[in-house]
């Protein structure tokens, strides 16, 4: 018996030995820019390098359910003012060259952000709400002045202009940067795999900057929690697109693929247990020029609200890409209200009863107007262009009107966006953060749009810093009744991706949530630490 | 013919600076600028401090004679896309798949499209002609991007024999070459037969044979050199093509390729790189037509310039 015993356990203890070392995992995924100037989060996010991100470790992120999850940080606190948090990091992280990660890092990172031209700064001000920000941003007041202080090596302070209980959430997008490089190479760190050191989950190997595709392995210097559980990530933006991705999926290249809308049947009858829907908290709607005729006209606003059939736009033309949207907030996000959301019903009798009211019965003397979207990729590209001409048509059928449709390139959409060179839009918005303030801050006080609604506007701000989280969702309640009742917008549709996986991935991440939905579009950090492959 | 070489070398520069001159107000008259795209709007004091740091501040006349004082010195600035290295770097790193890509497909294609031809043009009304003809309007009239895809399709899918994509490794190159290669060999069967059948029945050739010479000397040597010129004005221009890269071909099989700046440098307002290609391309079209003229002066006396004497 012994020696069986002995046999058993030199066997398990050869197994273990000799199987990570056989089993290197590679996974094979889709990227989504073939261009990205710095791997650096907290010097440019729009024009990043591919998974710069999942390099660094920020302070909080969210899992799977959307719960927001301690990362570098062990514990925050908020002061008795509201104005103050204070956030507890986890002892013993580094950086992947042996150096300490400390509360510099952090604070560096922002400080350097308000400084620097960071093209996310208005995220630091609108979301973060950290004291001073926007002055040191435009240069008014020294950067000394900004609300973050590293007290120690692992206490960070951060002092807000109002008090923002949603706080912990926005600093999911709060990464470290290395003082210590940057100090000798200044922002060139972060363009070339040699000079680039990570803190987070995974190492960063190889970068191909002709189409941004990149390699990563697994940190052996990460100490925090979700390490990752595969050796090697290989994502190529390449196979972002479904027209690249799918092809490569059949032919084994690739371990997943998102799909176009004529690629779902088919994926779907091949592996039914492959497909994958995608939550990517995002919300379609029009919005308008609320200064200019006609849409300066609430009535008018209000009949388009009534003219969409949703449910027919997602089913038949959007084939299910995209589910209905009622509300500006989408289903399973903090704050979502059913019964808002049960207001945006179709119903043609009374768009033409508020038409008639406007002065246009049956859109008799409405002039042509012409709706602006944004020429973009992604699942937005999939949904919009097919989406304004089941409006076109919808409003011509149920309004009477003429409406044509312009795609311009993003940049000019936003120019005529911003300086209101058109009167109606089609307008994509995706989250930045998980909690209401992020959706409703696009119209808060001009915002996104210009909008100026004081009764909203106070509504907004007296929600984002109150701390009863059952107040704070019902005043955000309140203020988009506010904008039902004044049609300032139309919500049309939610969009999902839809993805296809390989039946040799495996682990928490390629199950879906209680909510029917994996993150394999969004999430990174929960969803590339929490795959496996077999 | 060095009078000829130099008169047309002058109109080359002048060319040159007239379509840089049109490109570069073109390029800013499109509004927005790089710092535009995104869902929030950067805020002022962010959007003047960048476009100081990359001198869009300047008015435009002075930034055309910057850059084309850069030009000159072959400094064409940094991207804006990746600033850690020089436009005339990128150029050259994204460069070589796309020429390996372009060069060899027409290399392969051509050549093939040629022989093609000609079986077409000496068996007129062959099940061969017909079948190169076929193939040549199918080579032309199916997009570049469906090719590619049922090639992915049978090789990669169904057969497996090779990837579906990607770089690096030649097993890789197969299907992408291909799929290019079609399209000089479409082109170049078409012409080189209805070039050879024009030639053919002109009356030289019936003297050639009269006089008792092979077929296969009265083709190689007299035929196909008296049917070379179209072919000529052709060959170049294709030429450059294949510098350029194949957007559609690049982006089907994941080619790390020069294709894809065309469009990013445009939607990004990177205007330098924006700059440099559209340069680079002007540039090797007036050299491409130069060497056109000459060669064709060379194959053929009848229209070398100031041929009447």
């Amino acid at each position: 018996m012994k020696a069986f015993n002995t046999f058993v356990g030199a066997l398990a203890v050869a197994t273990a030995l000799t199987i990570p070392a056989l089993a290197q995992t590679t996974i094979v995924a889709p990227g989504s820019s073939t261009t990205g100037t710095y791997m650096d989060y907290m010097k440019t996010v729009y024009d990043r390098a591919t998974f710069a991100e999942l390099l660094q470790v920020p302070i909080a992120t969210f899992d799977k359910e959307f719960e927001l999850t301690p990362m570098a940080a062990e514990s925050w606190s908020q002061s008795a003012d509201g104005l103050t948090w204070t956030f507890k990091l986890r002892p013993g992280l580094v950086w992947s060259d042996g150096e300490p990660l400390t509360a510099t890092d952090y604070v560096f990172a922002l400080q350097r952000a308000a400084t620097g031209g960071y093209d996310f700064a208005w995220y630091w001000d609108f979301a973060g709400g950290i004291k001073g920000w926007k002055e040191v941003t435009e240069g008014t007041a020294d950067v000394s002045t900004l609300g973050l202080k590293a007290v120690d090596d692992l206490t960070i302070e951060v002092t807000t202009v109002a008090p923002k209980p949603y706080l912990p959430s926005v600093t999911s997008l709060w990464y470290p940067v290395p003082k210590h490089v940057v100090d000798k190479l200044g922002d060139d760190w972060a363009l070339n795999v040699d000079t680039v050191v990570t803190s987070g989950p995974f190492d960063l190997e190889s970068w191909e900057k002709s189409n941004n595709a990149v390699v990563l392995t697994k940190s052996d210097t990460y100490t925090g929690p979700w390490q990752a559980q595969i050796d090697r990530l290989e994502v190529d933006p390449s196979l972002g697109a479904p027209e690249v991705g799918l092809p490569a999926f059949l032919a084994g290249d690739a371990d997943y693929s998102f799909l176009n809308t004529g690629q779902v049947p088919v994926a779907t009858q091949r592996y039914p247990d492959g497909i994958r829907k995608n939550a990517v908290f995002a919300t379609s709607y029009i919005s308008y020029d609320l200064d200019s005729a006609p849409f300066n006209d609430v009535n008018v606003r209000r009949a388009f609200y009534y003219a969409v059939n949703r449910a027919e736009l997602t089913s038949t033309v959007l084939k299910d890409i995209a589910i209905p949207a009622g509300s500006i907030l989408p289903p399973g996000y903090p704050g979502y209200n059913p019964d808002i959301a049960a207001e945006a019903v179709f119903d043609p009798e009374k768009a033409k009863q508020f038409m008639a009211d406007a002065g246009f019965p049956n859109g008799e003397g409405f002039p042509e107007i012409e709706i602006w979207y944004r020429e973009e990729g992604g699942y937005n590209g999939a949904i919009v262009p097919p989406m304004a001409q089941y409006l076109q048509a919808q409003f011509k059928d149920v309004l009477g009107i003429t409406m044509n449709i312009r795609v311009l390139p993003g940049a000019d959409w936003m120019d005529g966006l911003r300086n209101k060179k058109n009167n109606i839009f089609i307008a994509p918005y995706e989250y930045d953060y998980l909690d209401p303030s992020n959706f409703y801050g696009i119209f808060f006080n001009g915002g996104r749009h210009g909008y100026h609604i004081a009764e909203y506007d106070a509504l907004v701000a007296k929600a984002d810093s109150e701390s009863d989280w059952d107040t704070r969702y019902k005043l955000y309640a309140e203020a988009e009744q506010i904008m039902i009742d004044q049609g300032l917008i139309v919500p049309l549709v939610h969009p999902i991706t839809i993805a296809v996986i390989s039946d040799t991935l495996g682990g928490d991440a390629s199950t879906p949530n209680k909510l029917g939905f994996t993150s394999l579009d969004r999430l990174g950090h929960y969803f590339f630490t929490h795959l496996t492959k077999q | 013919m060095l009078s000829f070489i130099l008169r047309r070398l002058v109109s080359v520069a002048a060319t040159f600076i007239i379509v840089s001159l049109i490109i570069f107000f073109m390029m800013h008259s499109i509004p927005g600028g790089p710092f535009d795209a995104n869902d929030m709007p950067v805020s002022e004091a962010v959007r003047a401090k960048l476009m100081a740091n990359l001198g869009l501040d300047q008015p435009l006349y002075v930034q055309y004679f910057r850059y084309m004082w850069g030009v000159l010195h072959f400094d064409f600035g940094v991207p804006y896309q990746s600033p850690g290295e020089t436009v005339t770097q990128l150029l050259s790193r994204a460069w070589v798949p796309s020429l390996v890509l372009g060069g060899l497909g027409v290399l392969i294609g051509a050549p093939l499209g040629i022989l093609l031809g000609m079986a077409a043009a000496l068996n007129r009304n062959s099940w061969i002609d017909y079948l190169a003809s076929t193939l040549a309007t199918l080579g032309l009239t199916i997009p570049v991007f469906v090719t590619s895809m049922l090639l992915i399709l049978v090789f990669a899918v169904w057969l497996n024999w090779l990837p579906a994509s990607g770089w690096g490794k030649p097993e890789r190159w197969i299907l992408p070459i291909t799929a290019y290669a079609l399209i000089p060999l479409a082109t170049y069967a078409r012409y080189t037969r209805s070039a050879m059948l024009d030639t053919l029945n002109r009356p030289f050739v019936t003297v050639l044979r009269a006089k008792g010479l092979t077929e296969r000397r009265i083709v190689f040597q007299h035929v196909l050199r008296n049917s070379a010129i179209p072919l000529v004005t052709v060959f170049l221009p294709m030429f450059i093509g294949t510098a350029t890269g194949s957007i559609f071909v690049e982006a089907m099989f994941r080619v790390p390729g020069l294709g894809a700046y065309f469009v990013s440098s445009i939607e990004t307002r990177d205007y330098p790189l924006e700059m440099a290609l559209m340069l680079m391309i002007t540039f090797m079209y007036c050299i491409a037509y130069l060497l056109s003229d000459i060669v064709y002066a060379l194959i053929n006396p009848r229209i070398r310039v100031g041929g009447g004497q």
